[in-house]
């Protein structure tokens, strides 16, 4: 008999710090941050911090054991991380739904915590050119990897500028336009305008959109994340427990991290095959989740799809079927993913680009408000709720959360 | 006015190389394209490529591999305009194009690279593009050949 996470676990508690713009988080620190978004979940969920017992994180977000022996949580018994970055966002709940089913642990914090005032993530990777590099013996030690040859000279300096790639060929191969990327902005922009939480609340149109400025074709301005600080936590134990806690449970139906061996790093490698290339990856951990909860996208009631960069929504809502690959520039472009109206509501916290970032967590804080029915964009009757980690090297993640 | 063929990253990121070459699984690629040849990593076992030039073949996972010379063109897989510099040393170098190429005669064979004299309003993704051989040579170490493209007329 197989073991499976389906409905054995559930969401109990979710605490944030306010969203900041990139910066204005000073003078409190990340783990500051974390903390307090932890502490916030615990009292979300009627727990104590005493009650934690396990980590769950993804993109090095914080070392458990400095939280630990800061707020005094008498004992851990799971610490685990996805690998690679934003990837594993939503993957890590399921990992620590792996946890609880196990009896390894109780009662495990997921989070994201991030404060980018020194250092940017969409900063260049480049390193300032030195003339004299080489200098000296031209067989003397490594210090830089042999790979970083068949990339650096070339300038692809950011990650938006590889997702531009993706875009490109993408817009080649099925006809997508600049504007579908401009109907996801416009939206989420719809979406934040009515959220005290967004950064960016101010409406949207069209003109606006083509006016931006360009960053790297196809991606403008308003194409690429915001820049934010914040954190955000949740707390997951068991399905017999969430029932006795304060909120309503937020069922886990289903979980998949991970992703087809050859999309690889994605990001500085590029050779992922061609049926996947111009894809957000996330193809095989679809199927899993899916297969997992036993539904498929038509039982899917709202989406909060990970928003980095507008064209990798399209790429998903192909990636988790709600329309057929290829096909997502004109499933948008027909109102499928407005609040109201569409027949998928996407991203209806505003998301990365229009709400904040905090690469993934606020959209499994939204998805989990959606499903307790307190939702700023409330989707009537919402039931099933499909969240996702970033389009970025493997492993790539889903989270399918029920009321 | 900015060095370097229009469309190019800055030619002063190419120095970096100069820091891989003890690498014997990725050199020989580098002492080719100082003579201006293109080669190619293939498996000796299956013929597969792989790039960059990893020490297995991720077909067959044996590692040996012959170095192929190449006819040097090939089709634009796709690309991008940086039109926005991120650091004030970058800007008089856009707009520069960073492109995949697919190369002539290597199946799954992708070069990260920049299309180079050309207007970006005529870049199409499909386009043919050949080779063109962009020599930088940093102070005080030796020259460092890159292949950039440039379409096919």
């Amino acid at each position: 008999m197989t073991t499976s996470i389906k409905d054995q676990t559930a969401i109990v508690g979710v605490g944030a710090t306010p969203y900041y713009r990139r910066g204005e988080s000073l003078p409190q620190t990340t783990m500051e941050m974390a903390c307090k978004a932890i502490l916030a979940a615990c009292d979300d969920a009627g727990l104590s911090i005493d009650d934690v017992d396990g980590f769950s994180i993804y993109s090095g977000s914080i070392d458990p054991a400095s939280v630990a022996q800061v707020l005094g949580i008498p004992e851990i018994r799971w610490a685990t991380t996805t690998t690679s970055g934003g990837g594993g966002a939503s993957g890590c709940v399921g990992v620590g739904s792996a946890a609880i089913v196990t009896g390894m642990a109780t009662t495990v914090v997921s989070l994201m915590t991030l404060q980018q005032a020194k250092w940017r993530i969409g900063g260049t990777s480049d390193k300032r050119p030195d003339p004299r590099s080489g200098s000296g013996s031209v067989y003397g030690g490594q210090s830089v990897s042999p790979e970083t040859g068949f990339m650096v000279p070339y300038g692809l300096s950011a990650p938006g500028h590889s997702f531009s790639l993706l875009a490109q060929r993408h817009m080649a191969l099925y006809g997508t336009k600049r504007e579908h990327f401009a109907e996801v902005v416009i939206s989420q922009r719809d979406n934040a305008s009515r959220r005290e939480t967004a950064i960016k609340r101010e409406p949207l149109t069209l003109d606006d959109y083509f006016n931006a400025r360009m960053i790297s074709e196809p991606l403008c301005l308003l194409d690429y994340t915001l820049e934010t600080d914040g954190a955000v936590a949740v707390i997951t134990t068991s399905a017999d427990r969430a029932r006795d806690l304060k909120q309503q449970p937020v069922y886990v139906m289903g979980s998949a991290h991970g992703g087809s061996g050859r999309w690889g790093q994605f990001i500085g490698w590029y050779q992922m095959p061609d049926d996947i290339f111009a894809s957000s990856g996330h193809r095989p951990v679809a199927k899993r989740a899916y297969e997992m909860a036993g539904i498929t996208a038509a039982d899917v009631d709202v989406a909060l799809l990970y928003d980095h960069f507008s064209p990798m929504v399209l790429m998903q809502l192909e990636d988790y079927g709600f329309c057929p690959i290829g096909e997502s520039g004109a499933f948008v472009a027909d109102g499928n993913i407005r609040w109201k109206t569409g027949s998928i509501p996407v991203n209806t916290h505003g998301g990365n680009l229009s709400e904040a970032y905090i690469i993934g967590m606020t959209h499994i804080r939204e998805a989990v408000e959606q499903l307790r029915g307190v939702a700023v964009n409330q989707v009537d009757n919402a039931e099933i709720a499909l969240t996702t980690g970033g389009p970025a090297a493997l492993p790539v993640s889903c989270l399918l959360l029920r009321r | 006015m900015p060095e370097g063929l229009r469309g190019s990253a800055p030619p002063s990121l190419s120095a970096i190389v100069n820091q891989t070459l003890d690498d014997d699984w990725t050199r020989p690629f580098w002492e080719a394209a100082s003579a201006h040849k293109l080669v190619g990593p293939r498996c000796k076992h299956c013929g597969s490529y792989r790039m960059p030039p990893a020490r297995f073949c991720w077909s067959c996972r044996t590692q040996d591999v012959d170095w192929v010379e190449l006819p040097g063109t090939g089709e634009l897989y796709t690309y991008t305009v940086i039109r926005h510099p991120l650091r004030p040393d970058l800007a008089e170098y856009v707009p520069y194009v960073p492109a995949l190429v697919e190369l002539d005669e290597a199946p799954g064979y992708r070069l990260v690279t920049n299309v180079v004299e050309c207007d970006p309003e005529d870049i199409s993704v499909g386009m043919r593009v050949q080779v063109v051989w962009d020599t930088y040579e940093p102070e005080g170490a030796p020259p460092v050949t890159v292949p950039r493209f440039t379409p096919i007329s």
